[in-house]
C-alpha cells in the first residue's frame, strides 16, 4: 500500500502519483495535471494552433483520467500522455477535414491575423529604424510558427516532439506507433523543409 | 538523441529559441477539469476486478458442480445392476404366472371335468 501525505505530493514521483490516481485519488491526478499540462498545451499549440486550445487540452486530460486505470506500466506515463496528445491532435485534424466550411473560416482568420501582424510589424519597422530585440523575437517566433504550419502534421509531430520537446526517437516511435526508421526519415525531411522555409524568409541559421 | 550535424544543431537551437509560446488559458482549466472528473468515477479498474471476481466465482461453481456429481452420486456397479434386473424380471414373471387362471393346475382339472366351467372360462378369455 502506498502511503503518501498530501503535502508531499509535489515531491512524489510520477509513478506513485499514477498508482494513486489509478486508485481514484483525485488530488494525485491534479498534481499530474500541474506537472504535464504545460508540455501538453505547448505540443497541442504547435500541432493544432490556438483555436480551441483550452478544449483540446481538457480533452487530453479527460482521456488520461478515463484511460489511466488501463495503464499497466506507471513508468510509461510520460510516453502515454504524449500519445494521447497526438491522438487528440489527429482526431482534430480528421474533424477539420470533415468541416470544410469551418476550415475556410479558420484560414480567413489566420490570413487576417497574419495581415494584421505584418502591418503592425511594418509600421513598427518604419517608426523605429533599428529592430528592437523584442520585435525580432516576435518576428522569428512568427516565422517558426508559420514554418511549422507548412509541414504536414506527421512531419510536424516528429519535429515538435524531438527538437522542441526533447523526446527520444525511440519514444516518438512508440507515441506515433511507427517504426524507428520512419521517425528518422520524417525528422530528416521535416528539418529540411523548415530550414528551407526559414531561409527563404530571410532567417539566418 | 540524434547525432546532430552542425546545420541541424543551428536549426534546432533557432527553433528552440523562437518556438511559438502557447497562449495562456482563458479559463481555470484545472478547476474545470477537476469538476468534470468528479462526475466520472474511476470505474475501469473496479470493473476489471469485478469481472475477475465473477470469472473466479463461475469457475468455482463449475468445479463444485463437477466434484459434487463425482462424489455424491451413488455408485452402482454392473453386477449390482444385473442382480437388480434379474430380481425385477423374476418378480414380474412370478406375478404374471399367479395372475393367469388358465395355466393353474386347478383350472386344468376344471376344464377336464366340467363343460360349463369351460364355457365360462372361454367367455372370460374373450372378455379379456
Amino acid at each position: 500500500m502506498i502511503k503518501v501525505l498530501k503535502d508531499d505530493r509535489a515531491e512524489t514521483p510520477d509513478t506513485q502519483l499514477v498508482l494513486l490516481t489509478q486508485q481514484g485519488d483525485r488530488s494525485s491526478f491534479g498534481e499530474l495535471y500541474r506537472r504535464y499540462h504545460k508540455r501538453v498545451r505547448s505540443t497541442l499549440y504547435q500541432l493544432c494552433g490556438e483555436y480551441l486550445l483550452d478544449d483540446l487540452e481538457q480533452e487530453v486530460f479527460l482521456r488520461v483520467w478515463k484511460g489511466l486505470p488501463k495503464l499497466r506500466e506507471a513508468s510509461y506515463f510520460a510516453t502515454w500522455i504524449y500519445r494521447i496528445t497526438w491522438n487528440v491532435a489527429s482526431d482534430r485534424r480528421r474533424h477539420l477535414a470533415k468541416s470544410r466550411r469551418w476550415r475556410q473560416k479558420q484560414e480567413a482568420e489566420i490570413f487576417s491575423v497574419e495581415l494584421a501582424r505584418e502591418e503592425h510589424f511594418a509600421s513598427d519597422c518604419a517608426s523605429r529604424p533599428q529592430d528592437s530585440p523584442d520585435l525580432m523575437q516576435l518576428h522569428y517566433q512568427d516565422l517558426v510558427q508559420r514554418g511549422l504550419q507548412n509541414l504536414s502534421l506527421e512531419h510536424r509531430a516528429v519535429l515538435v516532439l524531438h527538437d522542441l520537446e526533447d523526446v527520444a526517437q525511440k519514444e516518438i516511435a512508440e507515441i506515433l506507433n511507427i517504426p524507428l526508421g520512419t521517425v528518422k526519415s520524417r525528422l530528416f525531411h521535416a528539418r529540411k523543409a523548415i530550414r528551407k522555409f526559414l531561409q527563404e524568409q530571410g532567417a539566418s541559421l | 538523441m540524434t547525432e546532430f550535424d552542425p546545420d541541424d544543431k543551428r536549426l534546432v537551437k533557432f527553433l528552440k529559441q523562437y518556438r511559438p509560446i502557447a497562449p495562456q488559458e482563458t479559463v481555470n482549466l484545472e478547476q474545470q477539469l477537476m469538476e468534470s472528473i468528479d462526475s466520472q468515477p474511476v470505474a475501469v479498474e473496479r470493473k476489471r476486478y469485478s469481472l475477475l471476481h465473477l470469472a473466479s466465482v463461475t469457475v468455482g461453481a463449475l468445479l463444485v458442480s463437477l466434484l459434487g456429481y463425482r462424489f455424491f452420486t451413488p455408485s452402482t456397479t454392473t453386477a449390482e445392476l444385473e442382480i437388480f434386473m434379474v430380481n425385477s424380471w423374476d418378480g414380474a414373471i412370478g406375478n404374471e404366472s399367479f395372475s393367469s387362471p388358465i395355466e393353474s393346475p386347478e383350472t386344468d382339472w376344471l376344464i377336464l371335468g366340467d363343460r360349463d366351467t369351460q364355457d365360462s372360462l372361454d367367455e372370460t378369455e374373450f372378455e379379456k
